[in-house]
Formats: structure tokens, C-alpha cells, sequence
């Protein structure tokens, strides 16, 4: 009796489901969206399920057509690199005042303020102070926009590199390069629109979290690989001739077209038949973008591909790696220099404890092959329409760790430059403190900083949403501001 | 999948690729999404080859050593009927030629075996 009573009756899923797709549902989305409480005019792409990889407008002109970060992994500290500060060199042993009322940092009591661990000189036509860590970089200074006063919400190297490469510090949300590829497509037929390139030495410590898709559909994920791990499964299993290989795809192909005849109207099968096809395209493209054995000896010499150091040969034929696949149409390219498994500084710009010794190998990986990359998609005429952002996760602090010969994080205020399309250059936006501690003038959040890529790509940061949970996700949540002073 | 262990910063080796949730939020709907990388997953895997051996020796064990008779079973088994007849003729071909481990490779692969339309 009770059991037929309730049977009768709606249980709550029921009873919600009916009531906001009724009449009265109606009523209630008309009277949130009288009272402005409805987000207004999300500007979802529009994604044609059979080709989610076609080419879509932007919402106006882009200034850039593409997208390549440097990610350097672990903190490159921005004192000994381009946030010169004369005044730490004259106070050197002296305490930071700000320790005095109680300041910490990250991993241990510091010590006192030291002196950048390398020389500054004026470089290029406008005498930007950078260091000899990076010269061949330096030399490039003329084509650069500094941010000096980014600042990070985290003093943790995963979160640090989530926020970074997503907006947010936890793991789960999509990263930038998926993002940029949801809303535009791709340009390329026979290659992903977002690549990740991890270091030689392995991945970053947020690793997949940096070019993940997080909640946004997996065809926008970046695709990992490099020129030392290629593309997962992209060869015919062991033992599988060619001949047996196009057999097995061709009877694929008739009993998938059987199978389409009795549901002609599903897209999502057909879009799977078409990916089988853009498959076997990527089976023959993907090697002929990673065979480096046709670019001439004087260009590997250039990048350092000729180097003995097996690492710093390996970060070069990446970078040459990258300028092939923007080259080709690819959209968005992430390279990282530095590797989570080596352990602190080991592999990394993370340097705690050993700083100068650490930094002098990791410069001489890091600067040859990325100047070279530069100077290469410049003689290509590829640099007006690319955007190169230079970045990391946050900075280090102006005094060494009591008991090291390092520097412990900081995620007051750091430097990243960028270069490329849409850029003002020379130019240096932004300020640290006297000792290059905490930003100060024109202090950028890194929302402002992922509004100001977005729009680069001629997109608006404040419409391009994806719903998720409940919420009209956006890459930079619910901040940003557009840098419209870093543009050219 | 129902229960399985997982590192939250590694991506999944089979189902990372097919939308599986990266385990960093909660998900209360999977987004879907059709890959090159999917296919690339689903053809070359070794999963996916470890899977169509196995099945080509259940087919031999269970059917005998007639070729027709194990792609008849092999129709039942993933797809829940009996092949037409053209199905057949294609089939029996490509086992022929190239053994029944490739024969169930490519049911693996099929729209049919996959998808619920």
C-alpha cells in the first residue's frame, strides 16, 4: 500500500526535472534573466561534431595566428636573469627589511640579501640590462617586452605551474593552448593544433595538467611528444606489415560504411570513421615533421643540435622541432626546458641550494637553442604572426636560504617576457621593489596576462566560456584585464 | 571502469584519450570527443593487440578451425548477431590472408563494437 502510494508519487529528481522544463520553467528563466541573473551572451563555439578540428572564426581580428610558450620549469629566478636591481648588489649581506616583521618564504628561513649570481650589462640598441647567464638571448632584447611584476596566488612548483598554464592552482582545469584550440580549430589537416614538448629530461611536475583539456571535450588536449618520445601508438604494432596494416584498416572501413547505412543521421559515427582517417594521415605527417635530417647543417649549428651535451643537443632539436610545427599549421606549441623527476635544480631552475653552479649548466642548455629559434622563425618571416611567451612559474627570493647558496620561491613579483606578433618592443612594463622582492608598479595577475594571449588571438577573454558544474567556466575565471599597454 | 587506482598527474595509458575525467575536479558530466589520437590508441595499442590475440584463440578453442565458423562466433560475441553474407566473404578473406588476431583487431575497432547509436 505505502510502496503504490509513493510509486504515484514524484521523487525529487522527477519533481525538479518537471518543474524547470515546464511552463513554470519559463517563468523562472524569465524572471533570473529580468533580474540580470542569467550570464549574458556566452560566446561558445560553435563545434560541428564531424570536424571538431575545423578552423573557426575568432571573435575579431587577431593580431597573432599562433601561439608558442617557453615554459621553464622549477623558477627561473628573475634576479639573475632580467630584473637588474643595482641596490641588491650594494646591500649585499644585509638583512631584507621585510624579514624583520615576520616575513616568510617558502622551504626555510632565509638569510640575507646577495647579489645576482651573474654579471648585468646594457644589451641591444635600447641598453637593457640582462645577465650573462643568458647572452645570446640578450642580444635579442631589442624585439622584447619584459613583464616585471607578474605575480603568482601560489609558492608551490605544481600549483605555480597549473595557474600558469591554466588560471587556476588546482588540477582539473583546461589548460591555455586547449582552450585557444576549442575556441579556433585548427589550421593544420594532418596534425594536432596543440602540441606539448616536454624537456628531454622528462615532464614538468604538474606534467599532464600543463596542456591537459581539464573539463573542456579531450580533442582539444595538447598532444605530448617530442623528439626524444614520439606520439603514443603512433606505429603499427610490432609484427604488422604494412600490407596486413591497410587489409585490416580497409575491412575497418567497409564494415564501419555497413554499419552507417542503418543510422545515416549519427554524426558522432561518422566523425569516428573520419578520425580513423586523420589517423593514418598523422601515421605518415608526424615523421615527416620530426625527421630534422633535411634542415642544413649550418641551422643545427645554430640551435646547438651539434652540441656534445646530449641534454642541450636534445632542447635544440625540440626548438627546431617547434619551428616546424608552426610551420605546418600547428597553433599552439608549449616547450619546456626543465624536468620534475631529476629533483630540485637537478634538471630544473629550481635552485635552492646551489644556485650559481646549478644555473651556469642549465643556462648553457637553455640559451643557444632558444635564440636560435627566434632568429629562425624571424628569417622565415614567421615571427610577425606568431606570439612567443617566455615564462615560468614564479620567481625567487633576493636573499640566499640561511645555510645555501640559493634562493627560495617567490611569487611577489617576476619577470616574463614576450615577443612576436602584437608585441611592444623594446619595452619593459611593470616594477619590483628596490630589491626585486615584491611587484610594485603595474602589478599583473596572470589572469591579466592569459586575457592578454587570448586577445592576441583575437579572442575575448570575458566570452569565451565552456559550461561546466554549474558554471560558464572561462580560462581566467572571473578576473583579467587586458594589457593593452604591453601591445603594439 | 567502475574502481581503479589512479596518479592524479599521469594520464591514463588507455583512457586518457577517450575523455576519461582527469580525476582533478569533480565531474558530474563527461565531456565526449572524437580523436586521431583514439584511433591511433585503438588500432595500434598493444591492449588492444594483447586483446585481439586473446580472442583469436577463444575463436579457435570455441569454434574450431573452420574460418567461417569462428567469424560466426566472433559476430556473436561482439556484436550480438550473425554476420550477412558479404560480411563473411570480406572477413573470411582477411583472415585468410592475414590471420584471425587482425580480423579481431578490426571488430575492436567498429563503430558497432563501440558505440550504442
Amino acid at each position: 500500500m505505502i510502496e503504490a502510494y509513493r510509486a504515484a508519487m514524484l521523487n525529487r529528481r522527477d519533481f525538479l526535472g518537471r518543474a524547470g522544463s515546464g511552463l513554470s520553467g519559463i517563468a523562472l528563466s524569465q524572471l533570473l534573466a529580468s533580474h540580470g541573473l542569467l550570464a549574458s551572451d556566452p560566446r561558445r563555439p560553435g563545434i560541428d561534431p564531424l570536424s571538431p578540428n575545423a578552423p573557426r572564426e575568432p571573435h575579431f581580428r587577431p593580431k597573432a595566428k599562433r601561439v608558442i610558450v617557453f615554459f621553464y620549469s622549477g623558477a627561473l629566478s628573475q634576479l639573475e636573469t632580467f630584473d637588474y636591481k643595482p641596490e641588491l648588489v650594494k646591500r649585499a649581506g644585509q638583512p631584507l627589511p621585510s624579514m624583520a616583521e615576520g616575513f616568510k618564504s617558502f622551504q626555510s628561513e632565509n638569510g640575507n640579501l646577495v647579489a645576482p649570481q651573474f654579471q648585468f650589462r646594457a644589451r641591444g640598441e635600447v641598453g637593457k640590462m640582462t645577465s650573462d647567464l643568458l647572452p645570446k638571448i640578450g642580444e635579442l632584447v631589442d624585439d622584447f617586452c619584459f613583464i616585471h611584476s607578474l605575480t603568482s596566488k601560489t609558492n608551490t612548483h605544481g600549483p605555480g605551474e597549473n595557474f600558469m598554464s591554466t588560471g587556476f592552482t588546482l588540477d582539473g582545469f583546461p589548460s591555455m593552448g586547449a582552450w585557444a584550440t576549442y575556441a579556433l580549430g585548427s589550421e593544420s589537416e594532418n596534425l594536432p593544433s596543440f602540441v606539448a614538448l616536454p624537456d628531454p629530461r622528462g615532464v614538468p611536475q604538474s606534467s599532464v595538467n600543463n596542456w591537459g583539456p581539464g573539463f573542456l571535450p579531450a580533442v582539444f588536449q595538447g598532444t605530448p611528444f617530442n623528439m626524444q618520445k614520439p606520439i603514443g601508438n603512433l606505429k603499427t604494432p610490432g609484427g604488422v606489415s604494412k600490407e596486413t596494416d591497410r587489409a585490416a584498416q580497409h575491412y575497418l572501413k567497409y564494415l564501419n560504411q555497413r554499419h552507417q547505412e542503418a543510422f545515416s543521421g549519427d554524426t558522432e559515427l561518422a566523425a569516428r570513421i573520419a578520425s580513423y582517417e586523420l589517423a593514418a594521415r598523422m601515421q605518415l605527417s608526424v615523421p615527416e615533421v620530426t625527421d630534422l635530417s633535411s634542415e642544413p647543417a649550418s641551422l643545427r649549428k645554430l640551435y646547438g643540435a651539434d652540441s656534445a651535451d646530449p641534454v642541450k643537443a636534445g632542447f635544440a632539436r625540440n626548438c627546431m622541432l617547434a619551428r616546424k610545427l608552426v610551420e605546418n599549421g600547428v597553433r599552439f606549441v608549449q616547450l619546456f626546458n626543465g624536468a620534475y623527476a631529476m629533483g630540485e635544480g637537478g634538471g630544473n631552475w629550481d635552485g635552492h641550494r646551489h644556485l650559481k653552479k646549478q644555473y651556469g649548466i642549465h643556462g648553457q642548455i637553455l640559451d643557444q637553442p632558444v635564440a636560435a629559434l627566434i632568429r629562425d622563425l624571424k628569417a622565415r618571416g614567421l615571427f610577425e604572426d606568431t606570439v612567443l611567451a617566455f615564462v615560468t612559474e614564479f620567481g625567487r627570493m633576493p636573499t640566499f636560504q640561511k645555510g645555501a647558496s640559493g634562493r627560495d620561491h617567490n611569487p611577489d613579483g617576476f619577470t616574463v617576457f614576450l615577443t612576436g606578433a602584437g608585441i611592444k618592443a623594446p619595452f619593459s612594463f611593470g616594477k619590483t621593489d628596490e630589491f626585486g622582492h615584491r611587484a610594485v608598479e603595474n602589478v599583473v595577475t596572470m589572469h591579466d596576462f592569459h586575457a592578454t594571449l587570448l586577445h592576441l588571438l583575437g579572442l575575448d577573454h570575458e566570452s569565451l566560456s565552456f559550461y561546466h558544474n554549474g558554471i560558464e567556466r572561462r580560462l581566467t575565471d572571473v578576473h583579467g584585464k587586458v594589457l593593452s599597454r604591453i601591445l603594439a | 571502469m567502475i574502481y581503479s587506482q589512479r596518479v592524479r598527474m599521469e594520464q591514463d595509458g588507455v583512457f586518457g584519450v577517450f575523455d576519461r575525467p582527469d580525476a582533478g575536479l569533480i565531474c558530474s558530466r563527461r565531456t565526449q570527443s572524437t580523436t586521431p589520437l583514439q584511433a591511433l590508441n585503438l588500432f595500434n595499442s598493444k591492449f588492444v593487440s594483447d586483446q585481439s590475440e586473446i580472442l583469436a584463440k577463444k575463436l579457435e578453442t570455441e569454434a574450431g578451425r573452420e574460418h567461417d565458423e569462428q567469424l560466426r562466433l566472433a559476430f556473436r560475441y561482439c556484436f550480438g548477431r550473425l554476420p550477412r553474407a558479404d560480411e563473411l566473404k570480406n572477413g573470411s578473406e582477411l583472415v585468410r590472408q592475414h590471420g584471425l588476431p587482425q580480423f579481431c583487431r578490426v571488430l575492436f575497432n567498429t563503430n558497432e563494437f563501440l558505440f550504442m547509436p
